[in-house]
């Protein structure tokens, strides 16, 4: 079989050896990347006027105690001294100190990562489990009334900001309907979480706790902020599946596969998905990525604890070292998830060659 | 070898239109497109004619008419300071076309300047300024808007400023990638295997290709700056001059009183961004379409 023509629906490849090669260059590509980038964080912040002391100490400090503090964060020593002892210490896993709680940066981080991965995870399953069935359901009747009627609502998904459509959930779910809380993960008054300490609310309630009450009290509270995350994604995603699914309909490969009498269901699943599922997987993994990379506004509207509200507060209090790492770290993830989709590649569409 | 069979007598030559017209004709007839195109022209009217059309003055209200329910003398309202909320809205029309307008400029600016040097000039430079790409693409967007606008301080210019930054990686990629496709494409070879100038080529061939796609991420773009813009307003980074109403800061100003039966008065900004941010979503979509001769219908 000459190459090009391998289909999709034949037997899984496993990953050929240009696939390692690719995924090789990627990690070590993202050597320079990484590097670049927490230099450019460094510099950047150093640039911008104002610093972490000024925010601490407020306006009336004598310029004594602001020479004092910076002194002490080590702010007053040139540059390539600041970034040369900042990346050593990240080479050890030490990604610094705030400047305002001296809670290191690390700790802050994986404490707070994992309100945010629930997050992230759950809207991105509402935005998977809602957007491909409405995308595929739409590009099956493509121009008619219901097909329409997704192409507007997917629109107004996307148009509609996170901040507003938070506050419409807050306001008829919360405070018209009485249904569900509208901030924070769980009921402070009615449980507590100090056992396991991985701030995985629903794997703690469940499997730690094994009480279904408390993994309902923390699924409430993620229904809201979920689904206002997932908004943009859902839409995004209903969307690429419609133009996706619309573009392999008209296939030959599809018809064919019609024409030998298999069943439209087969049809769908076995030829239409599989090979639409390219520009959507891709579109899942950025927008994963983009959501992992903490939804301040999401966050701060329903006050849920995680690197979106840590960030945002360190932006507020100037605080350097949080900005940067935390920048440092979100931006990995960022790299990484979209490698990962690039990889996945390989699996889904085995013309591609990694070159 | 067998000779090539000329065809006995060619056919009269098929009259073509220019891209921009056959795009026009096709934007024309694309109804969303031209809705968008109405509630653009919305927005740019009552921004440009705000202190016009508006029935009271933004800023100055009383705290005894606080709170009023929609009526006819308040169409949509007062808020918590007795200020006519449909005047504010229309006021802050003008806050979002400055910035969303400012940013795409500076955006479109700084990254067709840099798509096309890296493009153009390609080796170790197009490497490394691709590597800068990647390095602000991977960063929290949000994140890096929050803290210019921190850092810079508020205003309607800086924070133009720091959605520009954001943008500027997003168009110098299209550029570059389009310039790269076109460089090696068989209708530029074409076009000079037929004889045709290199000004020729490059404004006739190149150009109008190379930029379809920035006109469309470049209408798109005046939706998300009109969202983001507002949720640095609502995260209270808004202009902090309160002669300037921008709708995020409305929607935070009422926030709180939405146990309070006022809900009223967060409604109808949100309603506002949403039409503007559709607006140019529906035409950017329209002109995607139009654009592309290949998704002709």
């Amino acid at each position: 079989m000459p190459p090009g023509t391998r289909h999709i629906f034949t037997q899984q490849p496993e990953l050929p050896p240009s696939v390692l090669k690719f995924i090789v260059r990627r990690l070590i590509l993202l050597v320079p990347i990484l590097f670049g980038l927490s230099l450019f964080m460094v510099v950047f912040l150093h640039l911008l006027p104002g610093d972490p002391c000024g925010a601490i100490l407020g306006e009336h400090s004598t310029a004594e105690n602001l020479a004092r503090c910076q002194h002490g964060l080590g702010l007053d020593k040139p540059l390539y001294q600041q970034y040369f002892e900042y990346m050593s210490g990240v080479f050890h896993g030490d990604f610094g100190v705030s400047a305002t709680n001296k809670v290191s940066v690390a700790t802050s981080f994986l404490t707070r990562f994992p309100a945010t991965i629930e997050l992230a995870v759950s809207a991105m399953i509402i935005a998977i489990g809602v957007g491909i069935p409405l995308g595929v359901a739409a590009a099956k009747r493509q121009y008619s009334l219901f097909d329409n009627f997704a192409t507007v609502a997917s629109l107004i998904g996307i148009s509609i900001p996170i901040f507003f459509l938070g506050l419409l959930l807050q306001y008829v779910f919360g405070v018209w309907l009485h249904w569900l809380p509208t901030a924070g993960r769980y009921d402070l008054g009615a449980y507590s979480y100090d056992g396991a300490g991985t701030n995985f609310l629903l794997w703690e309630s469940l499997v730690i706790d094994h009480d279904p009450a408390k993994f309902a009290d923390v699924v409430r509270h993620l229904i809201l902020p979920a689904l206002a995350l997932g908004t943009i994604p859902l839409a995004v995603v209903a969307r690429i599946t419609r133009s996706a699914v619309i573009e392999v309909l008209s296939e030959d490969y599809v018809r064919t596969a019609r024409a030998k009498g298999l069943t439209s269901r087969r049809v769908d699943s076995r030829h239409v998905l599989r090979n639409a599922m390219l520009p959507i997987v891709t579109v899942i993994g950025l927008q994963t990525g983009l959501l992992l990379g903490g939804a301040v506004l999401t966050e701060q509207i329903f006050s849920w604890g995680g690197v979106g509200n840590w960030l945002f507060q360190a932006a507020v209090d100037k605080d350097f070292v949080v900005i940067q790492s935390g920048a440092l770290i979100l931006a990995t993830i960022f790299v990484v998830v979209n490698l990962l989709v690039d990889i996945s590649y390989a699996y889904l569409n085995p013309r591609i060659r990694y070159s | 070898m067998a000779g090539i069979a000329l065809p006995q007598q060619l056919e009269a030559p098929i009259k073509g239109t220019s891209l921009w017209r056959d795009a026009a004709r096709r934007l024309l007839r694309n109804p969303a497109a031209m809705f968008g195109l109405f509630l653009v022209g919305m927005f740019v009217f009552v921004a440009v004619f705000a202190q016009f059309i508006s029935p009271y003055s933004p800023t100055d209200g009383s705290i005894i008419h606080r709170f009023l329910p929609p009526s006819t003398s308040h169409l949509l309202g007062t808020d918590l300071q007795g200020r006519d909320i449909l005047s504010r809205i229309l006021w802050g029309a003008r806050s979002s076309l400055w910035v969303s307008v400012l940013s795409v400029s500076i955006g479109l600016t700084l990254g067709i300047s840099f798509g096309a040097i890296s493009g153009f000039v390609g080796g170790w430079l197009d490497f490394w300024m691709m590597r800068v790409v990647d390095i602000i693409l991977s960063l929290p967007g949000l994140l890096l808007t929050i803290t210019i606008v921190l850092f810079l301080g508020p205003g309607l210019n800086t924070i133009a400023l720091a959605i520009a930054i954001e943008n500027v990686p997003i168009f110098a990629r299209l550029v570059r990638a389009g310039i790269l496709a076109l460089k090696e494409s068989d209708f530029v070879i074409a076009a000079r295997s037929i004889g045709a100038t290199e000004r020729r080529v490059l404004l006739q061939h190149v150009m109008p290709n190379a930029l379809t796609p920035v006109i469309v991420q470049g209408t798109l773009a005046l939706a998300t700056a009109i969202v983001d813009a507002a949720g640095l307003g609502y995260l209270g980074f808004g202009p902090q001059d309160p002669a300037t109403p921008e709708w995020g800061t409305m929607l935070t100003d009422t926030q709180r009183y939405l146990t309070s039966g006022a809900a009223y008065t967060a409604l109808f900004p949100g309603i506002a961004i949403i039409l503007a941010v559709l607006g140019f979503n529906l035409l950017g979509d329209g002109l995607r379409e139009a654009l592309d001769p290949r998704l002709k219908r």
